[in-house]
């Protein structure tokens, strides 16, 4: 295991996941590689500044879209 | 007890479990069957076939029976009567009924007695129907089919061997099986939609807001979905008409937007409505299987045929759809799971904690920025029906898998296209095509806008007419 990852399940541990990382520690390497991936396929959003309260609401679309 | 004149048994149990909700309806209404009758007759196909299908966790046939009896007097006295009084139904047991115990198909859950009814349970015992048992699921509405949890994994009826889809797989099998002509599920990443498609009925997630999710057993907030799953469009129509509307203990239910009657246009065909085909979703995006592809195709073909303009229209990728989705549902599931997961992570099923882990790795950062993703995707589907009346696209990309291969399930399940409608909120159905080679259901999607649930039943409708999949049934 490299540092990197011993410094993240550190980190998970000490949120309170305790049991989860001695138990699952591969499980939850797995999962960190899954969740940076899903990251990585998002588009970026930084472009959005343009539209500061553009949050979806899922209510909004019966006000904004609807009319 | 309503002791039912024997001149009017007349019906073998072939012909009573193969019934529509509509067709049972009006046999029931027009006394030409007896609730009791009925409902016997299904709990006796369950007694028969459930130990091959484990749809059910818990069957209720006392209660179906007394329920049958409570119908039974309504339309003896006269008595306002629904299309669903002494229609029997089931839920996914992640859907509270008071008195029962909802397990979410988890150990974790297995002493969670519902103090009140979820408010579509209310619902539905208010319109008359028969309450028939709590139904499988994945753990949670996420994990599975798992074989280490307290209950089995329901099975595919087309074969046994196949998983039914996820994650209301025990509503798919029991409605597809013919041990329920109607169901309730519920629909997170498409988890109505998927059985519906594995199991050739019909799924429709309405439009977020429409139906309420309170006394439902949460997985991400603001995308669960509770949806009908019936055998015929026309029956799932008549189970919304029930369960939708607004709900002053689920904020998110619309409280301006009026229900209709769902049924009121269905028959009025598809001529001269224009529909949008959004192919790239399995053709580029994702590549579906040929036969799967063919299907939804033809679909398309029979569209055109039966009067509605069909064009192919493009839009963002699939995998930004189901990206957003994912980063959303792990944020919102952990923020559900928190507690067990610290307290509590071997009780769940390898599946399920495989699943809801990528939550804690998902950054406040990422979670905004899912939901300002959120917003420009819906305005983009949102824009297509300023073109197009309906949208239609696949659903799963392949037919159901072998229940028996994890690394095959772990492959196929996120090939799909349903998450596309959890992001924007539209309404969404899955509608069967017939069956591939192999002898499993095909299917395909049609969406609508917002609240125009109406519609989409109106063009699956006239699908369905012209190819007449619903009278097909598994041989169990």
């Amino acid at each position: 295991m490299n540092k990197e990852t011993t410094v993240m399940l550190d980190e998970i541990k000490k949120s309170g996941f305790t049991e989860l990382v001695n138990d699952y520690t591969e499980e939850i390497i797995t999962a960190s590689k899954i969740a940076l991936n899903l990251t990585k396929t998002m588009p970026r959003a930084h472009h959005m500044y343009d539209e500061p309260s553009n949050v979806y609401i899922p209510t909004n679309f019966e006000k904004i879209h609807n009319e | 007890m309503y002791t039912y004149p024997l001149t009017l048994k007349r019906y073998t149990m072939n012909d009573l479990h193969w019934l529509t909700l509509k067709e049972a309806s009006e046999k029931i209404q027009s006394n030409q069957l007896s609730p009791i009758e009925y409902t016997k007759a299904l709990i006796q196909r369950t007694e028969n076939i459930d130990p091959q299908l484990n749809a059910y966790i818990k069957t209720t046939p006392e209660r179906a029976l007394s329920d049958a009896d409570k119908a039974m007097e309504t339309i003896k006295q006269k008595n306002l009567t629904t299309p669903l009084t002494g229609i029997p139904y089931g839920l996914k047991d992640i859907i509270d009924v008071k008195g029962l115990i909802t397990t979410a198909h988890s150990k974790i859950l297995l002493d969670n007695v519902s103090k009140k009814n979820a408010f579509v349970t209310s619902k539905l015992e208010s319109a008359g129907g028969v309450f028939m048992g709590k139904l499988a699921l994945h753990e949670f509405a996420i994990g599975g089919p798992a074989f280490d949890l307290p209950f089995p994994p329901a099975r595919n009826p087309w074969n046994t061997n196949y998983h039914p889809g996820g994650s209301s797989s025990g509503s798919g099998a029991a409605v597809a099986s013919g041990m329920l002509p109607a169901a309730l599920g519920t629909d997170t990443g498409g988890s109505v939609r998927n059985p519906a498609t594995s199991c050739g009925i019909v799924g429709m997630k309405a439009t977020y807001g429409r139906v309420s999710k309170a006394g439902v057993v949460p997985l991400s907030f603001s995308l669960d979905h509770v949806g009908p799953m019936t055998r015929t469009v026309e029956d799932n129509a008549l189970l919304l008409n029930i369960i939708a509307g607004f709900d002053k203990n689920d904020p998110s239910t619309s409280s301006s937007q009026p229900v209709p009657d769902f049924t009121e246009f269905i028959q009025n065909g598809v001529k001269g409505l224009k529909i949008g085909l959004i192919r790239h979703f399995y053709t580029v995006d994702l590549q579906a299987e040929t036969e799967m592809c063919n299907a939804i195709d033809k679909a398309a073909e029979t569209f055109r045929k039966l009067g509605a303009i069909v064009e192919e229209v493009h839009v963002s990728p699939l995998s930004h759809f189901s990206s957003c989705n994912s980063i959303i549902m792990y944020s919102e599931a952990l923020s559900i799971h928190e507690n067990w997961f610290k307290t509590r992570p071997g009780e769940y099923s390898k599946a399920t904690r495989t699943r809801l882990m990528p939550g804690l790795f998902i950054k406040g950062e990422d979670y905004v920025n899912a939901l300002r993703t959120r917003t420009k995707l819906s305005q983009e589907i949102n824009n297509l029906f300023k073109k197009f009346d309906l949208i239609m696209t696949a659903s799963s990309m392949e037919t159901a898998c072998r229940i028996d291969e994890p690394e095959t399930i772990a492959r196929t399940y996120p090939r799909q296209a349903r998450t596309v409608f959890n992001v924007t909120g539209h309404p969404a159905c899955s509608i069967p095509t017939g069956l591939a080679t192999n002898g499993l259901p095909l299917g395909f999607q049609i969406a609508g806008p917002y609240f125009k649930e109406s519609l989409i039943y109106q063009a699956g409708w006239a699908y369905e007419q012209e190819k007449g999949f619903f009278k097909q049934h598994p041989e169990i």
